[in-house]
């Protein structure tokens, strides 16, 4: 199995936010529905994912709660607050210009 | 709301540990589950499923433990933490836990005891509805009359209102024996401006203080409970009040209460205007604030209503003085009460030095556990906090045993003082004073602790190895114990030198002679004579002369004296008395003196000698000649010498009193006053008449059983209708004019005795374990030939050097602080040298002794014992 590639550093949080973006989800179903948008290519380690969640809860960007998942058993759901929604806003912009410049020195280069 | 959010999480993740242990847990099976299962689906076995999962996931622990690194508050927890092993620590050492948790108790105790009359006395507010608003309205060196309160509440413009007030007594009788109670005179303002409601019928109204209206008065809660049985119809029952029937026209509830009194009813003042230009004086006043207005405004307000008043005012210079009305009940105990609490401050703070010192003690002998943490990577700021948590579980534990001391003292205090003390009920434990005792045990906690703290050092890796020491660092920790110690003594000597003074206080005062001898051999009581009963004052005289003379005939009596009142009662009034060609009258404020009202034997039975002349008979009192007898105070002001007083004219023009007599001098004011000039009138006269009579029984049967019902007896065969009242000993208003003082007295020897425990204790211990420590070194001494007393004399030196230090400090310290105190003295200076040097010698002789016994124990010490160990 290929090693799936490191993620850079600091955008694992980007990443989680916006996967909940269109709707709350378990920790399982974060790291799935990255694996496959990035198609295989991002894989996000449990050691890496809760410890991130977690955080993330503290600082109030989201938000827990327990409720039965697609099987009936039950897990820990997360959600977007609005303060989550913001802090999105703030990574997506950060990202953009951190890509858009390491693109200019790769061109350059 | 965020921040709302964040804290509530953060709590949940402090206080429901339990709980988010179980969710965390769940999370990673929840993942590791949907991974098995996944596995199934790409057709491994189950086992071979799970294997692969757990392969993949790694080590739960270890994500257990990073996620909780990302709840973590970490330093509550910590501090949580380091609070559960300090109790464990603690309670593996029982011995020095319960000496430093008594030693803490005993100073917070005692601080939060007198904490507690600190709060109860001078901080509580009064109350009142919006207390802060109440002033009391008056004069710097006077109180009101009705010419001051007309003009006042006429011409005000600071006061939402005024209201007169005075406490007096009233004669019931009609129901069961008659009695004479404590009552409170109000304007119709003065309960309405206070905001009192009646728990049962109304309050007075305008016309129940108008002059002349029918009677009518109020019930306190207590007296209506007493005399009532709490009856519900009891409102517009009817009352015989001083001999004229009253009606009832309310109760009060039992919240009521006024400044420093303890009525049992009330009734309308009914002031009436008075005559143009008179001038007296005589009663209180108090007012409420308008809104927004300042004290400085209401006095300004004042003087210039001062300069309203008819023109006889204008000899007296009044001067505003309108204060907050807490200050009527807290004058004169308050800066006993500060002090109080200051020495009790200092008794606490020898208790910290104390537990530090053992702190420093247990430090040593835990380095190796210290530094065994070290090792396993604890900082020294972890360490420091370990060390602070112990003190602060300390500083706590004590606090809630020293809670339960306070209440003890705060039940004893309530027993002691309650003649010295206004407001008792209100001192208790309240919150304010939980609060005061938390604070207190935390920042004593934090004090004791940080000194250890201060000391501490990264103990080397040497200190692993058990029983080596690093001879500097114990030498710094020495010296800290030392200072600690010096401390102690300085503190202890500064509270003995001051109970010291109070004591002699107290035997100044005992020696003081207060116008009356053998006072356990009188009997006092009052007898009320009101215009109802009696009519006219020669009527009285009759009836009083008959009273005496039965009073005579009981067996055991040696003399029966009358006179308004006897010595140091507490009826205080000063009168202006004009001496004849001496004093012009308006011109200047003429002399003010007590007048006593007195019939014959007065002086006798009090063992007072009359100095010149003669005493006042009943031939003066029925034939209303115009004498007077006068003290030896004001004889001695006007004459210098007591016989030239005797034929001069005293009283006012158109009413001169020639002075026939002049006795011995009363401490009237008090046993640390200077003696009071008095006028004693004849019984009936012109001037001064009064209608309540105090009688003073000299007999050697006085206490015994029996004896105060047969008076009694006596009285009633001359009128059934006549209450006895005030029925005291002179020695119990001798021991009560004495209660502030003797209060302060054995409170400061408490404090005293207990520091100086304390201090001794500190004292003893600090040179034991010295000499615990340097056991090796005798013996290697002892073993060159060094004498017994060669080391006894070593221990002794140090144990005196540090004696000696702490006294010369101590008293340094004193010399600046007892200047605070002259005010409670009385026949002694602040820096009595015989005081000073007594307490010094005494303390050094017990502070010798304290290092004697330890020196001789190491002194002891068998040389081969101590090499080998």
């Amino acid at each position: 199995m290929a090693k799936p590639s490191d993620l850079v550093h600091g955008t694992l949080d980007l990443l989680i936010l916006k996967t909940l973006l269109l709707e709350p989800k378990h920790g399982w179903a974060i790291a799935k529905r990255i694996q496959q948008v990035s198609r295989e290519a991002l894989q996000v380690q449990q050691g890496s994912l809760y410890p991130a969640l977690h955080r993330l809860e503290q600082q109030g960007w989201i938000k827990a709660t327990w409720r039965p998942a697609d099987t009936g058993r039950m897990a820990k759901f997360y959600a977007l607050t609005a303060a989550g929604r913001k802090q999105l806003d703030r990574e997506l912009a950060a990202w953009t210009r951190l890509s858009a410049a390491i693109n200019l020195v790769i061109e350059e280069a | 709301v965020r921040a709302l959010d964040k804290l509530r999480l953060r709590l949940r993740t402090l206080l429901r540990r339990d709980q988010v242990e179980r969710e965390l847990a769940e999370e990673l099976r929840f993942h590791v589950d949907q991974l098995i299962a996944e596995n199934i689906a790409a057709g491994m076995t189950p086992d071979g499923a799970r294997a692969a999962a757990l392969r993949t996931v790694g080590g739960v622990a270890q994500y257990e433990e990073e996620c909780r690194d990302m709840r973590r508050l970490s330093l509550l927890e910590d501090l949580w933490k380091d609070v559960r092993y300090a109790a464990r620590v603690l309670r593996r050492a029982p011995a020095f836990t319960v000496v430093a948790v008594l030693t803490l108790a005993l100073g917070i105790g005692a601080t939060t005891a007198i904490f507690s009359v600190v709060n109860g006395v001078l901080l509580k507010p009064l109350p009142f509805a919006e207390p802060e608003r109440l002033v009391g309205v008056w004069h710097q060196r006077a109180n009101h009359g009705r010419a001051t309160y007309f003009t006042y509440r006429d011409n005000q413009q600071v006061f939402q209102d005024i209201g007169a007030w005075d406490g007096t007594k009233l004669t019931i009788t009609g129901r069961g024996e008659p009695e004479r109670v404590e009552a409170l005179a109000v304007s119709q303002a003065t309960l309405p401006l206070l905001g009192v409601r009646p728990a049962r019928g109304r309050l007075f109204s305008q016309e129940d203080d108008r002059p002349g209206a029918p009677m009518r008065v109020l019930l306190t809660h207590g007296y209506w409970q007493r005399r009532f049985g709490a009856a519900g119809d009891v409102v517009g029952r009817s009352l015989e009040v001083d001999g004229k029937p009253a009606e009832i026209i309310g109760v009060l509830p039992s919240t009521f209460r006024f400044l420093h009194t303890a009525p049992a009813l009330l009734r309308p003042m009914q002031l009436a205007r008075p005559p143009a230009n008179s001038v007296n004086f005589g009663f209180q006043a108090l007012a409420r604030l308008r809104p927004g207005v300042t004290l400085a405004q209401a006095n300004a307000d004042l003087a210039r209503m001062i300069a309203l008043l008819p023109p006889g005012f204008a000899g007296y210079r009044l001067q505003p003085n309108v204060r907050p009305l807490i200050e009527d009940v807290s004058r004169g105990v308050e800066d006993v009460l500060w002090m109080l609490l200051g020495t009790v401050g200092i008794v606490l703070l020898i208790a910290c030095a104390n537990v530090a010192n053992l702190f420093l003690v247990r430090a040593d002998t835990r380095r190796q556990e210290l530094a065994v943490r070290t090792a396993l990577g604890a900082g020294r700021g972890r360490i420091a906090r370990q060390l602070l948590a112990e003190s602060l579980v300390l500083g706590l534990a004590g606090g809630a045993v020293g809670l339960l001391f306070a209440r003890a003292g705060v039940a004893l205090l309530q027993r002691m003082a309650p003649a010295a003390l206004p407001r008792l009920e209100d001192i208790g434990i309240d919150p304010a004073v939980l609060l005061f005792a938390l604070g207190t045990s935390l920042v004593t906690g934090v004090l004791f602790g940080l000194i250890p703290v201060l000391r501490l050092r990264s103990p080397g890796a040497a200190a692993l190895r058990e029983g080596v020491r690093t001879a500097s660092d114990g030498r710094a920790r020495q010296r800290t114990r030392s200072t600690l110690v010096v401390a102690e003594v300085a503190l202890a000597l500064v509270l003995l030198i001051v109970s010291g003074l109070m004591i002699r206080t107290v035997v100044a005062m005992r020696q003081v002679h207060p116008g009356f001898v053998r006072p356990a051999e009188v009997q006092t009581f009052r007898v009320d004579m009101p215009a109802g009963l009696v009519q006219t004052p020669p009527q009285m005289a009759v009836a009083h002369q008959q009273i005496a003379q039965r009073l005579r005939q009981v067996s055991g009596v040696v003399s029966v004296g009358l006179s308004s009142s006897i010595t140091m009662d507490g009826e205080d009034n000063t009168n202006p008395a004009l001496v004849e060609h001496l004093h012009a009258p308006y011109d200047q404020p003429p002399p003010f003196r007590r007048f006593k009202a007195v019939g014959p034997g007065y002086f006798e039975s009090m063992g007072n000698p009359i100095v010149a002349g003669r005493a006042i008979s009943w031939a003066d009192i029925h034939a209303t000649n115009p004498v007077v007898v006068v003290s030896a105070a004001l004889a001695r002001e006007h004459w210098q010498q007591p016989s030239r007083a005797l034929g001069k004219r005293i009283g006012r023009p158109g009413s001169w009193h020639e002075i026939v007599g002049v006795v011995g001098d009363e401490r009237d004011d008090g046993l640390d006053r200077p003696p009071t000039a008095i006028v004693y009138w004849p019984l009936v006269n012109d001037t001064y008449v009064k209608r309540s009579i105090a009688y003073a029984v000299r007999s050697p049967r006085v206490g015994s059983p029996g004896f105060l019902s047969e008076l009694q007896q006596a009285v009633w065969s001359t009128n059934p209708k006549l209450p006895l009242a005030e029925v005291q000993t002179l020695a119990e208003i001798h021991a009560r004019s004495m209660a502030q003082t003797s209060f302060v007295m054995v409170t400061l020897a408490i404090a005293a005795a207990v520091a100086l425990l304390l201090g001794l204790v500190g004292l003893y211990g600090v040179i034991s374990y010295i000499a615990a420590q340097r056991t090796r070194e005798i013996g290697i001494r002892m073993a060159l030939g060094a004498l017994t007393g060669d080391v006894r004399r070593l221990f002794l030196r140090h144990g005196l050097a540090l004696t000696a230090t702490g006294i010369a400090l101590g008293l340094a310290a004193s010399l600046a602080l007892t200047r605070i105190m002259s005010a409670l003295l009385f026949g002694v200076g602040p820096m009595d040298p015989a005081t000073y040097a007594t307490v010094s010698a005494g303390l050094a002789a017990v502070a010798l002794l304290a290092t004697w016994l330890p020196a001789r124990r190491a002194s002891r010490v068998d040389p081969i014992t101590a090499l080998r160990g």
